[in-house]
């Protein structure tokens, strides 16, 4: 068991290594261009398009006010302060 | 995982949006915050739902103005199960479409329980300076991107004191310095390429960070600082499960030197995360960026 986590770490860190090793730096440009390919589309991001309320019962004092039904989703399970919209 | 499936799959359904923007007044709930008051309005109002309707505690709702819950599913209880892509703690999922035709269903019916209600314009709003501007209290919350498990976007929260390491009072070209320990381990979720938080190291989950800035150019009022790091994570978590991350980074903060103030900030993550043992690598590529001025994103 600990020969295996060794072996893994050790493959991490080649790769880590591997990663770091003397590369010329980027410049801004470089790295908006790089930065560009590894934003999710719009598409994968369409949930941030509904217009959340991010407080419970401010949305149910919205739902009084405009007499309308409120759209609860629920989460959690992990005991951490998650943001449903940012990851759970 | 439940939520990414929902994220991923309902919550990006063209129907669902539609009908969610414009006749519900939508909201969402974490019902296991260990930070959240057990007496503050929203935690009442969470325990007055789920009396009636408990679900799992995972799901979707459709309460009325009046508190009373008028449908709601999720995917354990009454709705349609969602689908499960591999094996084991990790493996990614997929959203089952059914389930979007479900929560359409009950969008419907719960509508025509309550009856007509007028077309709402509210616009969706980013969460607040997320990627952009200085919060009342001097802190930043840096917005992260990951395009792996379905497209991830999320916060890393720098304090004013945290904010202010990223910058020197020696402007000479060349100037270097090592940012706070503390400062470079805000950066450790950036390790993770899952939407599911319990594989997000958090600060205290790595076993090294380090953080450094150098000054690379002063150009009139615009000094540029680049911004070299390397992060381990190395952690158990959820009990008996073992992860391992590791990662660097490369990025530019331009400091504007007539304002005295950051202007952006922009750094490229490169690394690998291993779940449990025998290892099954996965490459982590992802971006954290933030402006002074401009909107939230």
């Amino acid at each position: 068991m600990i020969i295996t986590r060794l072996l893994a770490f050790s493959a991490v860190m080649t790769v880590a290594l591997a990663t770091t090793a003397q590369t010329p730096r980027p410049d801004l440009e470089q790295l908006e261009r790089r930065a560009a390919g590894l934003i999710p589309t719009r598409k994968q991001l369409r949930y941030q398009e509904i217009p959340w309320v991010h407080d419970l019962a401010e949305a149910m004092r919205t739902a009084r006010e405009e007499d309308r039904p409120v759209f609860l989703w629920g989460y959690g399970g992990r005991a951490r302060p998650d943001n449903g919209l940012e990851g759970c | 995982m439940y939520a990414n499936v929902l994220r991923a799959g309902t919550l990006t359904d063209d129907r669902v949006i539609r009908r969610v923007s414009s006749n519900f007044v939508p909201t969402h709930f974490n019902n296991n915050d260990p930070t959240r008051d057990p007496g503050s309005p929203s935690a009442l109002a969470w325990k007055a739902i789920i009396s009636q309707k408990p679900l799992q505690g995972q799901g979707i709702w459709i309460i009325g103005p009046d508190g009373k819950v008028l449908g709601g599913m999720s995917a354990e209880v009454d709705g349609h199960p969602s689908e499960k892509v591999g094996a084991g703690p990790g493996a990614p999922w997929r959203a089952n479409p059914k389930f979007a035709d479900a929560c359409v269903e009950l969008l419907d019916s719960s509508l025509t329980r309550f009856g007509e209600v007028k077309p709402r314009a509210a616009r969706a709003e980013p969460l607040p300076f997320r990627g952009a501007g200085v919060k009342p209290d001097g802190s930043v919350r840096l917005v992260v991107y990951n395009a792996a498990d379905n497209g991830l976007v999320f916060s890393a929260q720098l304090s004013k004191g945290d904010w202010a390491t990223f910058t020197t009072t020696q402007w000479q070209v060349g100037t270097r310095w090592t940012l706070p320990d503390a400062v470079a381990r805000q950066f450790a979720p950036v390790l993770s390429p899952y939407a599911d938080t319990r594989f997000r190291p958090r600060p205290g989950d790595l076993k090294s960070a380090v953080l450094q800035a150098e000054v690379e150019s002063v150009e009139g009022d615009l000094a540029r600082i680049r911004l070299t790091g390397r992060w381990l994570a190395d952690w158990v978590h959820d009990g008996n499960e073992h992860s391992v991350g590791t990662a660097s980074a490369d990025g530019i903060a331009v400091f504007d030197m007539e304002k005295k103030s950051l202007k952006s900030l922009l750094m490229v993550f490169d690394g690998t995360y291993n779940y449990a043992v025998p290892p099954r690598p996965q490459t982590v590529a992802a971006v954290v960026r933030w402006r002074r001025d401009g909107p939230a994103e």
